[in-house]
């Protein structure tokens, strides 16, 4: 991703840089999304296996 | 040889000619002729004044046909299969303007729409497809689709939703919802196709341990399945489990451009109905003023939920005409007082993506603010602002032609944008401030990889004069600096 873009401004002559990001602080930032994420999937399947008690409701009009 | 009977009337004289042509071609009884036109007349009463009617018969309507072999036509009572069809102009017309071609563009441009009349007495109200423009209060914005119609051996077109209301023994209001969903998305998209009440019922009953005719209606898990066999990838959505984000996330697949089955239901009353939901009214500078209970992301940056406006959504419910609007907490406030209808809660719905999208609204939301929180933080953005997150799905192949004809002020991104790869769908999140949305502007956008299910990948953000993008081990940060620009506004017609 970083060389794609760092290609497409050299090419493009963008007055432009990719800021450097501290190895760090880049760690924090994709940790963040990543415990987002797990906890995000483990609600989903924990819904999931709610759902279907639920969905036994018979819609007549 | 037979003919066709062709008559126009105006829209207040409609119930006087349908009561003789009931009695002259299905010879049937008083009152059951009063019962039926009665119920037509509550269409007639939703709609606008000065429409004249062309009224045909027989018309033979696709899905009654197919109700009349899979079912009428083995009963004792014999059952007519030929049906009326009613279409509506808004000027007046007269039968020699069909065969005048120097009138063909005029009765294109006022013709709105047709409704078909079966000979299911009294639930005679079938197929229809009728402009939004009909109604009396057409202050929304839905799904529509654009469908060809010969009216009179002429070819014109209408845009529109499809409704239809049950006949109590093919269909009840499930499959209704079923067929008037699937009868958009077939006309719409290559991808799918229009169904019949047969073909629901052969789905059902593949794996129905008891009979499907004549139908007592669906379980919610069975509506759910007939879509998934007509090609989507159906996802179901309870309010016992989601509570307050259960409203939220419908919203989410209406602004997505989504048709939607919710299932309604009261208890109190014995209710259990489903409908669909196609859109909501149209966005007023009160709605956004009336936004009030930021939550705060940080950096004192106040952040406002779009789903939070309070908008009135738009029903196609068979047991009403087409376009009924109301608030979603009240889903059944169009319904008589008194009747326990008014009661109804929406407790499921059931959404049909395709089934490339893998990525649900519900995380759509949860990741978009997270990404917001964090870089509100990280990177010192949008300090002291109060701003709007709306989070929506679209393709990419829309979103990409209005950000190179919207996003274009910076070379940078009109040369970038275009180019990056993104899948079929992506969910966008689109950040402005109050008179920012007033005005159809937004000042931030983050686009995420629909298809993603290991991780957050924004494809692309813009926001706070940055350029962002992350996937599951690289962050970038570019610094572009960007005026507002405006909103993605291709959803809702």
């Amino acid at each position: 991703m970083k060389k794609e873009l760092e290609k497409f401004i050299k090419e493009g002559n963008f007055n432009l840089k990719i800021e450097v990001t501290d190895e760090d602080m880049e760690r924090k930032l994709l940790k963040i999304s990543r415990d987002v994420f797990e906890e995000a999937r483990r609600e989903e399947i924990r819904l999931n296996s709610l759902s279907y008690e639920l969905a036994k409701k018979k819609f007549v009009g | 040889m037979k003919l066709v009977s062709v008559e126009i009337v105006e829209i207040n004289q409609l119930s006087i000619y349908l009561e003789k042509l009931f009695e002259d071609k299905y010879r049937i009884q008083r009152p059951l002729i009063i019962k039926s036109i009665d119920l037509v007349q509550t269409y007639l009463n939703h709609f606008r004044e000065n429409l004249y009617v062309l009224i045909e018969h027989p018309y033979v309507d696709k899905i009654y046909r197919d109700s009349y072999y899979l079912y009428f036509s083995t009963k004792n009572r014999e059952y007519n299969r030929d049906c009326v069809r009613l279409s509506f102009f808004n000027k007046s017309i007269g039968i020699s303007d069909f065969s005048d071609p120097d009138s063909f563009d005029c009765l294109r441009k006022s013709y709105l729409g047709f409704i078909v009349l079966r000979p299911t007495f009294p639930k005679i109200l079938g197929r229809s497809i009728i402009s939004p423009s009909i109604v009396k209060n057409a202050n929304f914005r839905i799904c529509t689709v654009k469908v060809d119609v010969t009216v009179n051996a002429l070819k014109t077109s209408v845009s529109g939703f499809p409704h239809a209301s049950q006949d109590g023994e093919t269909i009840t209001c499930a499959e209704t919802s079923i067929l008037s969903l699937m009868e958009y998305f077939g006309l719409k998209y290559p991808d799918y196709s229009p169904t019949l009440p047969s073909k629901i019922e052969r789905v059902t009953s593949s794996q129905s341990v008891e009979r499907s005719l004549p139908t007592v209606g669906l379980y919610f898990h069975q509506i759910s399945y007939v879509l998934k066999e007509l090609g989507f990838g159906v996802k179901m959505y309870f309010e016992e489990l989601l509570k307050n984000e259960f409203i939220k996330i419908l919203k989410v697949y209406v602004e997505s451009g989504i048709p939607i089955i919710i299932g309604i239901s009261t208890r109190k009353a014995d209710i259990f109905h489903a409908q669909c939901i196609i859109g909501r009214s149209i966005i007023s500078n009160r709605d956004v003023d009336a936004l009030d209970k930021p939550a705060n992301f940080g950096n004192n940056v106040k952040v406002y939920e779009f789903e939070d406006l309070p908008l009135e959504y738009i029903f196609m419910d068979d047991n009403h005409p087409p376009y009924m609007s109301s608030n979603l907490e009240h889903p059944s406030s169009f319904y008589p007082p008194a009747t326990g209808w008014t009661d109804c809660k929406i407790d499921s719905f059931a959404v049909p993506l395709h089934p490339k999208v893998y990525l649900s609204a519900k995380n759509a939301r949860l990741f978009a603010k997270s990404l917001l929180g964090k870089y509100i933080i990280q990177l010192n953005i949008l300090k002291d602002k109060e701003v709007i997150l709306k989070v929506f799905l679209t393709s990419s192949r829309s979103y990409k032609q209005y950000l190179i004809t919207n996003v274009t002020s910076e070379n940078f991104y009109k040369n970038l944008l275009p180019g990056i790869i993104m899948p079929k769908f992506v969910w966008i999140a689109e950040i402005s401030t109050k008179e920012q949305i007033k005005n159809k502007f937004v000042e931030g956008v983050f686009i995420l990889d629909a298809t993603e299910s290991q991780g957050i990948y924004l494809i692309a953000g813009i926001i706070g004069d940055y350029f962002l993008s992350e996937n599951l081990n690289e962050f970038v940060k570019i610094k572009v600096p960007l005026s507002p620009f405006r909103g993605y506004d291709n959803n809702l017609k």
